[in-house]
């Protein structure tokens, strides 16, 4: 008793560290989210044309690459609830989506490639590609709105999503080491 | 195997709590609520959506300042030009407007005296001399606008005196000041006749006199004098000016009385005069019966 910290020492201890991840996952989620919707809502790419990223896309992949598949899954699933609330259709289907991917990509991560950020970057590219690919379909199909040049869309996503999820990549990576160190 | 036994009871909970949201989500859409869940995050997400556009904005602002710093000098320097442009259409609009006004008096003494034909003049010099006792005043037109000798010289206020020299492109006039204009005057009120003459005694003080008023006639002071218009030299009807004081001569037993002319004769304020060119002599109502 004198030498070691009690059980429930240890229990506050756990318990201090998820409601720290929670806020921070909530925050970064939502901060990502208003991005996306306020900066990057159109950004045009040469010869591609107009777009949007996915940050919380990139976010819900970076944390479940990191820190496993269960973060990664409620990630995704409150960042896909943030993300419809934002400038979705109303179907609430990238909750789901979302989470999937980010449950997926946990699970996947120690037994298709190592933890570095090119092998983030290829789980992010497939996950964008899903994740457009479903938007693509979903517009066309239940909203019938329709993508004036849907593979160049997509294409223009995919790029914007890598490229602009390596801060977010690195951020969380951060905040993962201290976490670990703690 | 080992990837199916991660799926766990978490897994199951998370699945289930996202199908229940997109069926939430299915339900109040066909309540006619579709926006209900929207509204939950939207209300989270508004205060982060705020923050970045202020942000984003103040950095467009700022970005904009400096990227497009030789577009803001063009754009200053013409706003400059445009400006200096503007300065001059304005004097000129000020110009107009004051003209305007002008003319719109002359515009009622026209509707007044709807015979008379005018002919606007500049002042370009006033002159007092003493010899003649005499105040002149030279005026910007002259017999190549029609101007001829006799003519009477009016403003909107009322009579200045007649053209007593012309040239093509000025003519000269001798004012209601001077001891030689004798101009037929009526008082207004009270009816009575005299000769509104000038005093060089009174010409500093702006003053005229108006004699030959008979010795029984009740004038009083701040009476309106009118031209008689029976000397075919002046119209009938033109204001004249105000007494402003009665005096009995008691040699000839005449009323005299010193008057003030409506006409600023100094010109400072206002240098633009009418000649009258042409108009039908009219007499007084009564002398019209009478005839």
């Amino acid at each position: 008793m004198a030498g070691g910290r009690s059980a429930f020492s240890r229990n506050a201890d756990v318990y201090a560290a998820r409601i720290k991840a929670i806020i921070f996952g909530v925050i970064l989620a939502c901060a990502l989210c208003a991005i996306e919707s306020t900066w990057f809502s159109s950004i045009e790419l040469p010869l591609l044309g107009y777009s949007s990223p996915m940050l919380c896309l990139g976010m819900s992949v970076a944390v479940g690459f990191l820190m496993g598949e269960s973060e990664g899954g409620v990630t995704g699933l409150f960042s896909g609830f943030l993300c419809e609330c934002a400038e979705g259709d109303g179907i609430f289907i990238f909750p789901l989506l979302y989470f999937a991917l980010g449950y997926l990509t946990g699970i996947l991560t120690d037994r298709i490639l190592g933890k570095n950020l090119a092998s983030y970057l290829v789980f992010l590219a497939v996950a964008a590609l899903v994740s457009f690919g479903a938007d693509i379909l979903l517009t066309a199909t239940v909203t019938g709105g329709f993508y004036k040049n849907a593979l160049l869309s997509l294409v223009a996503g995919i790029v914007l999503t890598v490229v602009l999820s390596i801060p977010i990549y690195l951020l969380v990576r951060l905040y993962a080491k201290a976490s670990n160190k703690q | 195997m080992r990837i199916m036994r991660k799926v766990n009871k978490f897994l199951i909970v998370c699945i289930s709590l996202a199908v229940a949201v997109a069926l939430f989500s299915a339900t109040f859409a066909a309540m006619g609520r579709a926006n209900l869940l929207r509204e939950v995050g939207a209300t989270l997400l508004y205060p982060f959506q705020w923050l970045f556009t202020t942000v984003g904005e103040s950095f467009d602002g700022a970005a904009r300042y400096f990227t497009s710093i030789d577009e803001l000098i063009e754009e200053n320097e013409s706003l400059r030009a445009e400006n200096e442009e503007m300065k001059g259409q304005l004097i000129e609009a000020e110009i107009i407007a004051e003209e305007n006004m002008r003319l719109y008096g002359y515009l009622s003494m026209k509707e007044l005296f709807t015979d008379f034909e005018l002919c606007q003049a500049t002042v370009i010099s006033t002159e007092k001399v003493q010899s003649e006792n005499a105040v002149y005043i030279t005026l910007s037109c002259g017999s190549s606008s029609g101007v001829e000798v006799n003519m009477p010289v009016v403003t909107q206020t009322g009579l200045v005196g007649y053209v007593c020299e012309v040239s093509s492109e000025w003519c000269r006039v001798k004012t209601l000041m001077s001891s030689s204009c004798v101009v037929s005057a009526l008082c207004v009120t009270s009816g009575e006749s005299g000769m509104a003459v000038g005093d060089y005694s009174l010409v500093d003080e702006g003053y005229f006199r108006l004699t030959e008023i008979s010795g029984d006639a009740e004038l009083e002071v701040g009476e309106i004098i009118v031209t008689r218009g029976d000397g075919k030299l002046y119209p009938y009807s033109v204001p004249v000016g105000r007494v402003v004081s009665v005096e009995k001569n008691a040699l000839n037993r005449t009323v005299e009385a010193v008057c003030q002319p409506f006409v600023d004769m100094d010109f400072s304020s206002d240098s633009h005069v009418m000649v009258i060119t042409g108009f039908e002599t009219r007499l007084p109502e009564s002398e019209t019966e009478a005839e």
